[in-house]
């Protein structure tokens, strides 16, 4: 259905249209969020927002200008998220460049397109170039430039798109971050599903509807009583602002842009008549929410932990093949539980290779491991002496890259030899040197119980007791776990001298006798720090690095 | 006699009684903690140190502030009135936004007072090496020097003046951004203690990690006997974050190599972007070669 004049049914379809091919790709774009805090929602919000749009397009509305301002107002109604707060304040400025018109030819169009852009610029107290912003601001001139009289709608969209993607492909090099995680950015590649959509139902193409609403699961398990907040709080609200305590028209929103650049950042904030809509990221919504009452009276509110959604975004990469990234140095561990893949998983390694004690890796499994990364070097650690033959054996045979060993013989060498690693602006004999002498200086003292009575350096042992390994010796026994660790650390000749204690704790163990334990070193050595983790391995209660 | 005045700003640490003695002069940023805004006075005189680090080992959130616009122009008039002109010695631009502001008061002012030199200069530097630097400077305007004399020495010896430091937890530099380093080093490093370096361009660059308090404090060490010039006429400042037990270790290793070692508490700007238990160390030394950005 190729045009040249447009009005509000064909506005309401090709809305339509956008939106659900935007719904089609929630999840890839939802993976690509890395900016400004990468919690992998961007996506979802986007959507969320264009929703909201959806439900007057069935209004039947005829005049452009009216069913335009319609979307925008209930878009921004429905806005979450930077992303979405900008893309409800495109459809804002769009609405106010088609304001009192019934139907527009493709120059108007393109106009409003690019007052569309103007306004989303104007709502961002920081605006960032390299993002969503800069992906319409550049294609929307670009389309402006090219229109006349005499293009229809479906070539000025292919105009549009056409420079949105150029501009799409190259974020990555405005904006850091992006390149880092060798992404492009997601709010961009979002905004151009949408105009594709809007092509894609002029050409006729069907465009199915993303039925599957999943229901969103949170996943809190990796917050815990031990957990940092690193990314504060993702503070969404609608303020209705009351007659009672400001005048609503009047009303001065710098005063709240202010306050807000005080205690956050990613600040995106408008006023819509009497009606203000915030987002921001900041440690303390509490301060946030007792100063906007000042003003007026919530509508909608939604506070979210960053750091919790973030892990989830953590949880889908695991599940999905993204696209491999090439890197200088890849690193592959093995390790055994859940707690122990994801504390590895935390401190940088590419790829976790299931295996241990009792379920030695093959040497297939290695090169199954080595297939899925893509690096110039390939680091190895094994983490356990069992299975340092076939990590050799699988790196001899691998020719995609040049696979180095390094010979850690547990847990503990391994998790601290990677949290030591160093490869940027190193060469590969430092940072072998490097790591050699963290596995050096690190020792491991394993907890585990006796599956027989035994006599082992003139100690007698009996079935079921505790007992204490000091880098593999046997150095302490009593039948109850926290006493045999306390006997250990008494005997260890140096232990004055180490500073940090890691502790991975069992399956089998709670959090509590774990902080004993870590009391009960400082108060041998005030210098020792004490890091638990939660291992969740089997066999071993406790794995304790000492360094 | 006296041409100009050297003004430095609260990042500089430098206590009273060292100002005093060269007539050194400093404009204050700002900083909230519970919901109170106070002015960064080097002297403590609102809030002790160990009250304000403790405060954040609990978990309260600290905001620093730039200098005020209106603090700038009182500082400056005061001196332009008295007949002299300004020498203004700042915080890296690159941990702090406040030289910004020097700059556009002291273009308004030259409105007002045509003739008169305002001369803002960015010290690439925190901590008392930036106080060192302004020090100096404000001795050599004692001894009569001309402004563009001091400004040559300081433009030609600016990387001369050093700091360097470690954390006792990477939480405050995530959270503050002051501070280059690749995203590797910030994974959660648990003991892992990163050596920072205020680099060629004035960033605070993460160049090595250790693992260990001890060890980051010796790493400090072997880098001061390494780097420091004439270390039996000079003076380092050991600065920490309400830990004084940590900068006595250092003290006690170090003091027969260097005549001077000065213990004093680390100031609430940078105190806040690097947390409680942090540990730096300014001396004159050989030039600064490193830089963290590409």
């Amino acid at each position: 259905m190729d045009l040249m004049i447009l009005n509000g049914y064909d506005l309401a379809r090709l809305f339509i249209g956008g939106a659900n091919n935007l719904g089609l790709d929630v999840e890839r774009i939802n993976a690509l969020n890395v900016f400004p805090v990468p919690d992998g929602d961007t996506g979802t919000n986007m959507k969320m927002t264009i929703d909201g749009g959806i439900k007057v397009c069935n209004n039947n509305v005829k005049n452009i200008g009216e069913l335009a301002k319609d979307i925008a107002r209930s878009m921004v109604l429905s806005a979450r998220g930077n992303s979405g707060v900008i893309l409800s304040q495109f459809f804002k400025g769009l609405a106010m460049g088609l304001e009192e018109l019934d139907e527009v030819n493709v120059i108007e169009f393109a106009k409003a397109m690019v007052s569309g852009t103007k306004r989303s610029y104007s709502v961002v107290s920081k605006p960032t170039e390299g993002t969503i912003l800069t992906v319409m601001r550049e294609a929307g001139d670009e389309a402006l430039k090219e229109v006349n009289n005499e293009m229809t709608f479906i070539e000025y969209f292919k105009c549009y798109l056409d420079a949105a993607n150029k501009t799409l492909a190259k974020t990555p090099e405005l904006l850091p971050v992006l390149k880092k995680a060798g992404v492009i950015d997601s709010g961009g590649a979002g905004f151009i599903l949408i105009i594709e959509g809007f092509l894609k139902t002029l050409l006729g193409e069907e465009i199915a509807v993303n039925k599957d609403s999943k229901v969103n699961v949170i996943d809190t398990s990796n917050f815990n009583a031990d957990s940092e907040l690193t990314y504060g709080y993702c503070t969404e609200f609608i303020l209705q602002l009351q007659n009672s305590k400001v005048n609503p028209h009047d009303f001065d929103l710098d005063i709240i842009i202010r306050f807000l650049e005080s205690i956050g950042n990613s600040i995106v904030a408008f006023k819509d008549d009497d009606i203000i809509k915030v987002h921001v990221h900041t440690f303390d919504p509490g301060i946030v929410l007792t100063e906007c009452r000042k003003y007026g009276e919530f509508l909608t509110l939604k506070i979210e932990n960053m750091n919790v959604s973030h892990s989830e975004t953590e949880l889908v990469n695991e599940e999905k093949e993204t696209e491999i990234i090439h890197k200088e140095y890849a690193v592959i561990a093995v390790a055994n539980g859940s707690g122990l893949v994801k504390a590895f998983k935390e401190i940088g390694v590419d790829e976790v290779v299931t295996g241990g004690q009792t379920m030695n890796t093959s040497t297939e499994d290695f090169l199954k491991a080595f297939e899925k990364v893509s690096a110039d070097y390939i680091l190895v650690y094994p983490n356990n002496r069992n299975i340092l033959m076939a990590a050799k054996i699988a790196a001899e045979s691998y020719d995609k890259a040049k696979v180095i060993v390094v010979p850690t013989k547990t847990i503990m060498e391994g998790y601290s030899a990677i949290s030591m690693l160093d490869c940027e602006g190193n060469d590969l004999e430092t940072i072998l040197k490097e790591e050699y002498e963290a596995i050096e200086r690190v020792k491991t003292l394993e907890v585990t119980y006796a599956v027989r009575d035994a006599e082992i350096n003139e100690i007698k042992i009996n079935k079921g007791e505790y007992i204490c390994l000091y880098d593999h010796e046997l150095i302490s026994v009593d039948v109850n776990r926290e006493e045999a660790v306390k006997k250990a650390f008494r005997k260890i000749p140096d232990f004055e001298e180490k500073e940090v204690l890691t502790i991975f704790c069992g399956q089998d163990v709670n959090i509590e006798e774990c902080h004993h334990i870590g009391k009960f070193a400082k108060t041998l050595n005030s210098f020792m720090e004490v890091y638990p983790i939660q291992g969740d391995q089997d066999i071993y209660s406790y794995i304790i690095g000492i360094e | 006699m006296k041409k100009f005045q050297v003004l430095t700003d609260s990042t500089c640490d430098v206590e009273k009684c060292f100002r005093d003695k060269v007539e050194l002069d400093y404009v204050k940023m700002i900083f909230t903690q519970n919901n109170v805004e106070y002015e960064a006075d080097l002297d403590w005189t609102k809030i002790t140190p160990h009250d304000y680090y403790e405060a954040m080992r609990q978990g309260v959130r600290t905001v620093t502030g730039l200098t005020p616009t209106l603090e700038f122009e009182n500082k400056f008039k005061a001196y332009l009135d008295k007949g002299l002109d300004i020498l203004y010695i700042s915080c890296s631009s690159r941990l702090s936004g406040t030289i910004n502001n020097g700059r556009l008061v002291a273009e308004e002012l030259k409105k007002l007072y045509p003739d008169r030199k305002i001369v803002c200069f960015d010290s690439l530097r925190s901590n008392y090496s930036q106080g060192m630097m302004a020090m100096d400077a404000a001795k050599m305007a004692l001894q009569g020097k001309e402004l563009h004399e001091v400004l040559k020495y300081l433009e030609d010896n600016c990387l001369n003046y050093q700091v360097h430091g470690t954390v006792a937890t990477l939480h405050y530099l995530k959270l503050s951004g002051r501070v280059t380093a690749s995203a590797a080093f910030f994974g959660n490093l648990l003991g892992v203690k990163p050596i920072i370096v205020s680099d060629m361009k004035g960033c605070n660059f993460a160049y090595k990690k250790v693992k260990g308090r001890k060890t980051s404090l010796d790493e400090l060490i072997l880098i001061i006997k390494e780097k420091i010039i004439d270390p039996q006429n000079t003076t380092l400042y050991i600065e920490h974050a309400d830990c004084i037990k940590d900068a006595e270790y250092m003290y006690n290793i170090l003091k027969d190599d260097i005549k001077n070692i000065h213990i004093s508490c680390l100031g609430p700007i940078i105190g806040a972007s690097i947390g409680p238990d942090a540990i730096t160390c300014s001396f004159y030394g050989k030039k600064v070669m490193v830089c963290g950005e590409e």
